[in-house]
């Protein structure tokens, strides 16, 4: 009976998403349409596409696992998603208008348009792909933990993990065919379910928690503690992990299309608007009730599972209305990220030359599959590598930041040249990259710093001397003044 | 003259908050080992980032309109 809750539900959330997909289809060839939807969404679609982007079902198991397992540090969460709602009104504006201006489609498309340079828009594209496809692999593993949670017993963990992506790859049939109309609207409804839901579920948590002698008072002094003088980590390693956040967050190739599918830059805007008290919310509610849990014997055993460990004390309709939960977050982002690697593969490496509306699709379409499957296959071959590739995507986050001095200077600031940027990017990923080898999680000799700090600095260095010291030049003058006016 | 107020006030809600999130004395200085200290400084400038969202689309001239 059990399963039998837990497997419909899941059966009915697919029924439900599927149906709103199906009702608001509009079949195109269209590159604009597949691509960014016809830049056509109001404030409230691009505040769930947003949310159900940023925020993936790995919240509900790593994120909120380390908060139980290591105390207020895992709320830096909070801090870099909400430092990202604000760049996002900054950004708004700018990177609107140059997109509408230019029929603009991906972030890669921006940079390459911004510079003036294949070469930036190529190497932007690679780092961007390279960057996504471990979260990608990680999010199919997530779908195992909930289908596993949710049969009760009745299929083994390494089994569920097959019927996890056995079903997400009959879901992907509607990303492929539907793009980014298909993803915006179906986040919607994900959005609602998991982080509505998830908000509502983590409050009666709390609640539980503290009415059952978990409360704050039960927490170790070592959980309101941050890595400082003396530690391990070294003083600086958190301002380094939200630091690299809050900056990587519009790097995320899946993250800046959000700016391109509005209908307006006051829609881009008053999206971070609601956005950023949903997001608190939830969050807050989220992770507090994770690091209450802390507390508990069998959280403190497995803190990864401190989501589904709290909903099982509800009985199976709660269990399974939380496992909806991770499944929503899970589905919207590897719908994103998948729609990010093909248009950004497509548009911007194979046919970084230009091509017919229809063959960019076509490609688009080809690579999502081919992406797909490739995830899928590794998925299936690191079953039960789940922390070795949890370090993997916290690495490239440490690539994907090095996009930030080009992205940010190339908006904020006219100087900067295509031999800056690209020259930038090159050592800060170089840069980044050994040192990743080197220390993993931070560097004590220089007191805690990321890897992805370190080579930040030396991309926006050697991005700001090149751009100094680089000769003027009359006719880029004034395509980089045309592009600001 | 209104739109240049407007600018200013919005770079220095953005240097403020990212002095709040980022500089380390305060968060070094804010969870050392009280939960309470600590929950305050992560609420807490949590809770001065929406309401800095609040100001910002007061200052918006274009309002709701999308």
């Amino acid at each position: 009976m059990d399963f039998l809750i837990g497997y419909g539900m899941i059966l009915a959330f697919f029924v439900l998403v599927i149906y709103v997909m199906e009702r608001t289809h509009k079949a195109s060839d269209d590159f604009s349409e597949f691509a960014v939807a016809g830049r056509s969404f109001g404030s409230w679609y691009q505040t769930m596409a947003f949310l159900n982007t940023w925020l993936p079902g790995t919240i509900f198991i790593a994120f909120a696992g380390w908060t139980a397992a290591a105390g207020v540090i895992g709320y830096y969460v909070l801090s870099y998603s909400l430092l990202a709602v604000l760049f996002m009104y900054y950004l708004a504006d700018r990177v609107f208008d140059w997109g509408k201006r230019h029929n603009l489609k991906t972030q890669s498309d921006f940079v390459g348009k911004r510079y003036n340079s294949d070469l930036v828009r190529v190497i932007a594209a690679i780092i961007g792909v390279v960057s996504i496809f471990p979260w990608l692999v990680l999010g199919f593993q997530s779908l195992g933990l909930v289908f596993s949670f949710l049969s009760f017993g009745r299929i083994s963990p390494e089994v569920a993990v097959f019927v996890g992506i056995a079903v997400l790859a009959i879901r992907q049939i509607w990303t492929v065919r539907m793009g980014m109309r298909g993803i915006v609207i179906s986040d919607m409804v994900q959005g609602i379910i998991a982080y509505g839901l998830g908000g509502l579920l983590s409050v009666a948590f709390i609640v539980m928690l503290i009415n059952s002698d978990h409360g704050f008072d039960k927490l170790s002094e070592n959980f309101a503690m941050l890595p400082s003088f003396g530690s391990d980590l070294g003083p600086f390693y958190y301002f380094s992990i939200v630091l690299t956040g809050a900056l990587g967050s519009w790097c995320w190739p899946d993250i800046f299309v959000r700016l391109f599918t509005a209908k307006s830059a006051q829609t881009v805007k008053n999206s971070a608007f609601k956005a950023a008290p949903l997001m608190f919310l939830f969050l807050a509610v989220m992770l507090t009730a994770a690091m209450l849990a802390g507390s508990m014997t069998d959280v403190a055993a497995a803190p990864d599972q401190v989501w589904f460990l709290l909903a099982s004390h509800g009985g199976p309709v709660v269990l399974s209305l939380a496992g909806i939960c991770v499944l929503a977050a899970t589905v919207g982002n590897i719908n994103a990220l998948t729609q990010a690697i093909g248009v950004h593969a497509a548009q911007d490496i194979f046919h970084v030359k230009g091509g017919s509306d229809h063959a960019i699709t076509r490609t688009a379409r080809i690579i999502i599959a081919v992406t797909t499957v490739l995830a899928i296959i590794g998925a299936v071959l690191t079953v039960s590598m789940t922390a070795g590739l949890l370090t993997l995507a916290l690495a490239a986050y440490q690539g994907i930041v090095q996009l930030a001095p080009s992205l940010y200077l190339g908006i904020l600031w006219r100087r900067p040249n295509a031999a800056a940027a690209a020259l930038g990017m090159i050592v800060g990923i170089v840069v980044a990259v050994t040192l990743q080898f080197l220390y993993p999680v931070s560097i004590p000799a220089l007191g805690g710093l990321t890897s992805g700090v370190v080579g930040l600095i030396c991309n926006t260095v050697v991005l700001v001397v090149v751009s100094m010291l680089s000769p003027s030049r009359k006719d880029e003058d004034e395509r980089v003044s045309a592009l600001f006016a | 003259m209104q739109q240049k107020k407007s600018k200013t006030i919005a770079t220095g809600i953005l240097i403020a908050n990212l002095l709040i999130m980022l500089f380390p004395p305060i968060h070094l200085g804010m969870a050392k080992g009280s939960m309470p200290m600590a929950l305050t400084f992560f609420l807490g400038s949590g809770l001065i980032l929406v309401l800095s969202m609040v100001v910002l689309r007061s200052l918006d001239a274009s309002g709701t309109e999308e």
